[in-house]
């Protein structure tokens, strides 16, 4: 190392969340130009990557690097300094913190040559977050059905409706984010600065006119006593989308109510989804079909006995018995969910039923168009628990 | 003291000092400053060894070498003092009225002047293991940077001492804080703690005597009859002891670094590693990490990885992806002690582009016996799994399915399983790019009599 090349060089960059450097007495201090760019790597995962990059002038020999933290949420131990160009042949050390609670952070990086180099810092950061969320949004003008409620769509099958995929991203830094490059998944997504305290919703990813197969459901485990709409998102590159795993988040749908505007009609969770892959989401109750469910109390039978004469073991026949009724012009049809547990068996029933898992099935019952004057559709199936103890 | 006494001070650090007098004659300023100091920082523990090298000027006979400090928070009871070439540290008195202070009484044979090494545990330096990981695209190579992050957190400089860090497994009974609060002698107010410590191990063994035995497998023990089965209890392993006994640690130096001021922090690489071949295998368990696939890397600590010199202390990774020209984050992750030529993993969190959906599609109680009284006395209860696995990455994909199991137990399958640890069940399947495959397997827990076939 030559004398003369000790030299301190303000890193101001690292900008978005270093704040301006410091002159260290008795060395040369070289001040250096604006940052050459900002990318900010969100993930709703792990921690949010910034990566900055700056065109900085070396002397050969050793120079200190130095930058100072303008936010607390940088988590130090990541930062790293690196040289985008492996032949500018530079050594640079591990990070140096001269006070702990400080927000200075230094590096010795060894020049062999004077020379203008572009290092690059990375560092993650917490309090930036990022949550995918999702919209669906189905055209203006659809019918307005029931008792008030509004009805995204006017009886199941395939439908159409406006998809789009954000992400809310909010700064919680305690500083501004400099104009970056915003990236999800590696895409950027967009680019812009995020004032402190600032959450900024954006759309990645929009699709005009995605199609949705639709179904009623009833499910009382799951929605009550209600008729569920469900629709079936399906990942692929047929209907717009399939670019990646749709990630986790809220889903939220936005429904004609008859008049001018969209109205939230419900909100669902999708889970993640990867690329071909399809899920179903619910897309708001159908409160004009009718919907009643009855479980009668089950009787003991093939009763098991010690020899004291009591009850070991036994199975239990149950009578569940539904009743649906639809307003409707047109005939309807309904997905009927029954959550069974443990070992059974289905011993008669009204309708075909499919065994969806050990503890599933899925009955199809189609409803009559009518009013409520109409004589309702009835569903029985009488299941026998097996093997149940006292 | 009152004897007419020539005190000289060491100029080793500016709180702990050395001082040597002659007892029976003096011992005029021969006596150099420190020639080095070391620090050894125990990872994860508020512990340093601080190695003080000294020139000492003694005289033919006895002499007392007087250790003072005054800041510094340290184990009285680590004072040592070593010095070479003959002379001998007979005793070591910590004086009643001189507290943060220690005499040694050294015995020389010739007088002269003597390198000797005063050692001691103190508190103030902490050190945390990390590494930070770039997978290369393919994801199969991986350049690590293994770099400990050392603080001085105490009011001492400890200008141009030689830092190293020691990991490994080093027992220490007691932390320097303690240690440095405990009274040397017994008092009322503070009895007598190597008692205490003895009273506490004879209760202990005591304890032992008298706790039942673990309770054996009770076959008549049975779960109620009936319902979804309830997933299974982890259940705490007992904690194994290496079987040799003997401590394992390694010694990691600072190089170039040479001393922090207090309040400084600063990193030094340990470990630098490029191309390291990475397997990466996709890994569903349920019990482990709930309904979603992990993506699990795998790297050997051997000479064929470019590591094997010495085990990889545990430690935080940050794993990162070359992408393109940007460097894209992958996970947190935490590297766990690899000992060398032994293969460690790190779990790099959710892998979602390959789908896993597992149903239980059948469930049923088989085998019912009952005891002569007529109650039930076993069973079989049947668990049948349908997964369902597609890759929908361009690439292949390793993938281990492994189911945790409870009490005796079998698979059936078509599949090849491996049987371990004899409550994990593992299946493991290649799958192209694309390639879709269901597994069904059915798993049989035998209860009560049922386990006796």
């Amino acid at each position: 190392m030559t004398r003369r090349a000790m030299q301190t060089t303000i890193l101001a960059a690292l900008g978005a969340l270093l704040s301006v450097g410091f002159a260290m007495a008795g060395t040369t201090v070289t001040e250096i130009g604006a940052r050459d760019g900002v990318s900010i790597f969100l993930s709703d995962v792990g921690k949010t990557l910034i990566e900055e990059r700056r065109d900085v002038p070396l002397q050969e020999g050793m120079n200190i690097v130095s930058a100072s933290f303008a936010s607390d949420r940088i988590d130090r131990s990541g930062l790293l300094l690196s040289c985008a160009d492996p032949d500018a042949g530079l050594e640079i050390s591990g990070a140096i913190f001269p006070r702990a609670t400080g927000k200075l952070v230094q590096w010795e990086v060894t020049s062999p040559r004077d020379q203008l180099v572009t290092l690059r810092a990375i560092y993650p950061i917490s309090y930036v977050s990022c949550t995918p969320q999702y919209e669906i949004l189905f055209p203006i003008g659809g019918p307005e059905v029931g008792e008030g409620l509004p009805a995204p769509v006017e009886a199941p099958g395939s439908q159409r409706a406006e998809f789009s995929a954000q992400v809310l991203v909010g700064n919680g830094t305690g500083r501004d984010l400099p104009l970056a490059g915003l990236y999800v998944a590696g895409n950027q997504i967009d680019e812009r600065a995020i004032a402190a305290g600032e959450a900024v919703k954006l759309c990645y990813q929009r699709v005009a006119d995605l199609p949705l197969d639709t179904s009623l459901v009833f499910d009382a485990t799951r929605y009550g006593a209600s008729i569920a709409l469900q629709g079936t998102i399906v990942n692929s590159p047929e209907v717009g989308l399939g670019a990646g795993p749709l990630p986790a988040g809220r889903v939220r749908t936005y429904a004609s109510d008859g008049r001018d505007s969209p109205t939230l009609a419900a909100e669902d969770t999708l889970e993640s989804l990867a690329v071909g892959e399809k899920c179903e989401v619910f897309l708001g109750f159908q409160q004009d079909i009718r919907a009643k469910r009855d479980a009668a109390p089950g009787t003991q039978v093939n009763v098991r006995r010690d020899l004291r004469g009591r009850s070991v073991a036994f199975d239990l026949e149950e009578k569940v018995s539904f009743q649906f009724a639809s307003p409707r012009l047109e005939p309807v049809s309904l997905r009927v969910i029954e959550h069974i547990e443990g070992q059974w068996q289905i011993v008669r029933s009204s309708h075909r039923y499919a065994k969806l898992d050990a503890t599933t099935i899925e009955f199809l019952v189609p409803v009559p168009p009518g009013d409520r004057e109409t004589q309702p559709t009835t569903l029985e199936y009488v299941v026998r628990r097996k093997n149940l103890a006292p | 003291m009152k004897d007419p006494l020539v005190w000289v001070v060491l100029a080793i650090l500016t709180v702990p000092t050395l001082v040597t007098s002659a007892g029976a004659q003096l011992s005029v300023g021969a006596v150099a400053p420190a020639d080095e100091v070391e620090l050894f920082v125990y990872a994860g523990r508020d512990a340093t060894l601080v190695r003080q090298h000294v020139a000492l000027s003694l005289v033919a006979g006895a002499n007392t070498v007087e250790f003072a400090w005054r800041e510094l928070t340290l184990d009285p009871t680590s004072i040592s003092l070593r010095v070479s070439d003959g002379p001998e540290a007979v005793a070591t008195t910590f004086p009643t009225d001189r507290p943060g202070t220690v005499w040694f009484s050294v015995e020389a044979e010739r007088g002269g002047v003597y390198a000797a090494q005063v050692a001691y545990m103190a508190m103030g330096f902490a050190s945390a293991t990390r590494y930070r990981g770039v997978l290369s695209e393919d994801r199969a190579n991986l350049d690590l940077t293994g770099y400990i992050e050392l603080t001085n957190n105490g009011p001492e400089a400890f200008a141009n001492a030689k830092m190293s860090v020691v990991a490994g497994e080093v027992q220490l009974l007691s932390d320097v804080r303690a240690m440095s609060e405990r009274s040397l002698i017994p008092t009322d107010a503070a009895p007598d703690q190597r008692a205490q410590e003895e009273a506490a191990r004879v209760a202990a063994e005591q304890q032992k005597q008298t706790a039942p035995p673990p309770k054996p497998p009770n076959p008549w023990d049975l779960p109620a009859l009936g319902g979804l089965p309830q997933p299974p209890q982890r259940v705490a392993a007992p904690k194994l002891t290496p079987e040799s006994g003997v401590p394992e640690y390694w010694v990691y130096p600072a190089e170039g670094l040479r001393g922090l001021a207090p309040g400084e922090t600063r990193q030094f690489d340990f470990l630098r590693a490029q191309g390291i071949p990475v397997r990466s295998v996709i890994r569903f368990d349920p019990a482990k990490f709930g309904d979603r696939a992990h993506r699990v890397l795998i790297l050997r600590n051997d000479a064929d990885s470019g590591l094997g010199q010495a085990p990889i202390p545990p430690g935080s990774v940050w794993l990162l992806e070359q992408g393109g020209e940007s460097i894209l984050p992958v996970a947190d992750a935490q590297m766990k002690h690899a000992a060398v030529d032994e293969e460690v993993e790190m779990d790099t969190g959710p892998e979602l582009r390959l789908v896993v959906e597992r149903k239980l599609s059948t469930y049923e109680l088989t085998g019912i016996e009952t005891d002569p009284s007529g109650r039930v006395s076993g069973y079989d209860q049947h668990e049948e799994y349908t997964l369902r696995l597609r890759n929908t990455t361009d690439t292949e994909l390793a993938v281990e399915v492994t189911e945790e199991v409870q009490g005796a137990w079998d698979v059936r399958t078509d599949e090849v399983y491996e049987r371990a640890k004899d409550n994990t069940a593992t299946l493991k399947l290649t799958l192209a790019p694309g390639e879709e495959h269901t597994l069904v397997y059915r798993i049989i827990k035998h209860n009560g009599t049922r386990v006796r076939g």
